[in-house]
């Protein structure tokens, strides 16, 4: 039975992961290496915040507050940073397409691209938090808390996690189209949401409260993956045939 | 979600339940796994085997078994690891020993209620050695049989109470939902099994080699000491005493008052008699044997007497026994009166030697010594039972603290323990087998007023010290006495005669871990006390000295031994359970010397 549990487990946190990986990521090799740097980026940004922080744990309940905020605000920043990262790649990735007579970049390989690194950060939040928690689901016995009779413990982690990965991989890409059309409300999205869905998650502390946290994470979830398939649709969908997606947007403006 | 559809525990390992979290956060992913799992430290009741069948506890397959724990009484509709208080086990297994729902059980440590049940062992513990007709006379009133039974499920002694006030709490907890999970859940992963299936008897088990011989070592000390290469011949005065018990539980088997009172009477005797002077002038000579096995069908005291007959003692003079005083249950005797047993087919003479001596004794030292009821059918279960198979006219008694049955209400049970036994019966016992010797040995030419015989005094602080080594928990056998002749393996002895693993060509004490505690410390005791006179130059040693008539006695981690003139041999019995056949086994038995 442990087993079974653990991989079900597993296949909760990161299907969806694996088979937006198989579909979306695989086929294009670039893709793989930007999921791949962009989760090291983002460890790097959690194991600065863990850092910090571990100086200060074990402490009282509020401190989690604190540390969600500052976390957060931490991993926005470096999506920031992130940003102008890419910003620097895409130009020498476009200078070597000019020298090799090939296309290039236009918006939809920029999408694409913010998807991957949207996978990856979403696969670092997973790893980090939700497949260590997971790991004694393969044992025979399992746990519940005092606090969440309902579910046990190992599948409010995986689906957390879930809700997470999803919430990661379609925050960035509503990040890259905020900052490629300079749209305000859409900058200020994905910052709320990400800090909104983390402190949703402290609703499990509260008695039972498992019940209502993880529906309510899920719900940031949905809203975020709504509006970046909005935003995707509304911009290479058949209506923008006019922007057409050969076209390769300059950095910073906006139509 | 339908991964979710089981609970497990491990080991006896509970599953952990929402009430153990405290509510408190869990700091990191192993102390996750802590709160899932706890262990649950018990005493197993194992599979044994003998010529007929098997008996004792098992796990029905070659698996780990595990079920949700429930207490005794609770409804038993779906397999459960049962909890049950000791004293309703013998009714539990009579109910429920053959119902399907019974994965497991946890036995919880009372205090047994001392009537029937209390003992472990059959009414007439191994009747079928008896050297007569009657065996079905009940020499033990309190018996349950419990550990010839055979039981198809594990079942685990708890004796701590924190782990049967934990074990409790979750039955209840279980109780409580009903049939909801998440259960608590017991894992039992002591796989009792031979290894080989198809091999349930003896015979075929050792012969395939999927189980372990029961044997030890038993002890032998000739008492002076003898001259190896060219011994004296001289009537031989057989003292002997067994170590070893058996119970349900194989691990808890503390044997304090049967039959070890036995063996601490007759140590306490030898040192009592260590400080006679010119015994090599007596006419006959001393053999102290303490045997082992003999509650697993008397293993040690039958391969005794095969290797003398073989002629394997003629280095010792041991060819044949005169007389034979064997000290049984000695430690709870009412108003130090002890009863001896002899068989109606003993030789008169020597036997009636051996009683007088023991009347003398008993009236100089205030106690009372009377012969075993007329209507008992013989000797009562003891190690003499094989020397009268051997030869119905063996002048041999036993001395017990019982006459027509068994007084002691936890023969072969767990709580045969330190509570059981009182020092003044032990003391007595003791001064009356030192001044009997003492008389035997001079053949009657010692007068009972004579300044050697009221010298023989009984150390009582060696008595007291003794009970507290053997059946103490702390320091048990890490208390001064053993220390200054050992270093035990363990602090707490359990007198269960052991698997035999060992090469017999081997030394024992070249490897101290084959041979148990208690065993050890018997040779080192009665080796320091039979040799000779300490001289003061005593060559050191850590296992062997060159002089084969010396042996290296007293090496403990911390100090080497001392070569003394000692004739202290350890003696191999293996065996098999109730068997009569030795003659695959002749081959790996010997004494060493060391």
């Amino acid at each position: 039975m442990g087993l079974v549990a653990g991989f079900g487990y597993f296949l909760i946190a990161l299907g969806p992961a694996l088979t937006i990986f198989g579909s979306s990521v695989a086929p294009k090799p670039f893709l793989i290496l930007t999921v791949l740097a962009s989760a090291l980026v983002w460890l790097a940004s959690l194991n600065i915040a863990a850092i910090v922080w571990r100086a200060f744990l074990p402490g009282p309940s509020w401190v989690f507050l604190l540390i969600l905020t500052t976390s957060v605000a931490l991993q926005e920043a470096f999506r920031l940073l992130y940003w102008h990262l890419y910003l620097k790649i895409e130009k020498y990735l476009n200078v070597l397409a000019t020298k090799l007579s090939k296309p290039q970049c236009n918006y939809l390989d920029r999408l694409e691209i913010a998807l991957a690194s949207g996978v990856g950060h979403g696969l670092a939040h997973a790893v980090f938090f939700g497949l260590s928690i997971i790991a004694p689901a393969f044992g025979p016995a399992t746990y519940y808390t005092s606090s969440c009779k309902q579910m046990p413990l190992f599948l409010v982690s995986a689906l957390s996690s879930l809700a997470f990965f999803l919430l990661h991989t379609f925050s960035m890409v509503i990040a890259f189209n905020a900052y490629t059309y300079d749209n305000i409300s859409q900058k200020l999205f994905v910052p709320i949401m990400h800090l909104g869905a983390a402190l949703l998650t402290l609703v499990n502390l509260l008695p039972n409260g498992c019940t209502a946290g993880v529906p309510l994470v899920f719900l940031c979830t949905a809203l975020t993956m709504a509006y970046g398939g909005k935003i995707v649709w509304h911009n290479l969908g058949p209506h923008s045939l006019h922007h057409g997606y050969l076209h390769s947007p300059q950095s910073g403006s906006s139509l | 979600m339908a991964a979710i559809a089981r609970a497990w525990g491990l080991l006896l390992l509970l599953l952990l339940l929402p009430w153990l979290a405290h509510g408190s956060s869990i700091k990191s992913v192993p102390e996750l796994e802590s709160r899932m799992y706890a262990s649950l430290a018990g005493f197993p009741c194992v599979r044994w085997l003998n010529l007929t069948g098997e008996l004792g506890c098992a796990n029905p397959g070659h698996g780990a078994v595990s079920a949700p724990i429930l207490r005794m009484g609770d409804a038993l509709d779906s397999p459960a690891t049962v909890l049950v208080p000791a004293e309703s086990f013998e009714e539990f297994v009579d109910r429920f020993g053959d119902d399907k729902n019974v994965v497991g059980v946890l036995v919880e440590n009372g205090s047994q209620a001392p009537g029937f049940g209390a003992s472990d062992d059959a009414r007439f513990p191994q009747a079928e050695f008896a050297p007569y007709e009657n065996q079905s006379w009940v020499w033990n009133p309190f018996g349950s049989g419990m550990m010839h039974r055979r039981l198809n499920f594990p079942v685990f002694f708890l004796s701590s109470p924190e782990n049967i006030e934990l074990a409790r709490r979750l039955a209840s907890q279980n109780v409580e939902k009903g049939s909801k999970r998440p259960a608590n859940v017991v894992e039992f992963n002591d796989v009792m099994q031979t290894t080989k299936t198809g091999t349930p008897t003896t015979e075929s088990c050792l012969g395939e080699l999927s189980c372990l011989p029961l044997g030890g070592y038993s002890v032998m000390s000739t008492f002076p000491p003898v001259n190896v290469s060219h011994p004296t011949v001289k009537p031989v005065v057989l003292a002997m005493a067994s170590v070893d018990s058996a119970t349900f539980f194989r691990d808890v088997a503390p044997g304090a008052d049967s039959p070890m009172s036995g063996v601490i009477a007759l140590l306490a005797a030898v040192d009592a008699l260590s400080h006679v002077p010119d015994f090599d002038s007596f006419l006959k000579r001393l053999v102290f044997l303490v045997f082992t096995g003999e509650a697993r069908g008397y293993l040690g005291s039958r391969q005794f007497l095969a290797q003398l007959k073989k002629g394997a003692f003629a280095d010792y003079g041991l060819t044949s026994i005169h007389q034979i005083l064997e000290v049984g249950s000695v430690g709870q005797a009412s108003e130090a009166t002890f009863f001896v047993h002899k068989q109606a087919t003993a030789a008169a003479v020597d036997t009636q030697q051996i009683i007088d001596a023991l009347y003398l004794s008993a009236s100089s030292t205030d106690s009372t010594v009377k012969l075993a009821n007329e209507d008992n059918p013989g000797i009562p279960p003891s190690s003499l039972m094989t020397f009268v198979h051997n030869d119905p006219t063996v002048a041999g008694v036993v001395i017990e603290e019982f006459d027509t049955a068994f007084t002691n209400k936890y023969y072969n049970s767990v709580d045969d323990n330190s509570s059981n036994v009182n020092l003044p019966s032990l003391v007595v016992a003791a001064s009356l087998v030192a001044r009997s010797l003492v008389l035997l040995a001079s053949d009657n030419n010692l007068r009972f007023d004579s300044p050697i015989f009221e010298s023989i005094q009984v150390n009582m602080s060696l008595v007291e010290e003794m009970v507290n080594c053997f059946f103490g928990t702390s320091p048990g056998m890490r208390c001064s006495l053993v220390e200054s002749l050992m270093t035990a393996s363990h602090d707490v002895a359990n007198h269960y005669v052991g698997v035999f693993q060992a090469d017999p060509s081997v030394s024992p004490n070249s490897m101290p871990e084959v041979i148990d505690d208690t065993t050890r410390f018997v040779w080192n005791f009665l080796a320091d006390r039979t040799a000779l006179p300490r001289e003061d130059l005593h060559e050191k040693c850590t296992l062997v000295c060159k002089n084969p008539d010396e042996v290296c006695v007293g090496a403990t981690q911390s100090q080497l031994g001392q070569c003394r003139v000692s004739s202290t041999s350890s003696c191999i019995l293996a065996g098999k359970m109730i068997s009569f056949h030795f003659s695959q086994l002749s081959n790996r038995s010997g004494c060493h010397t060391g």
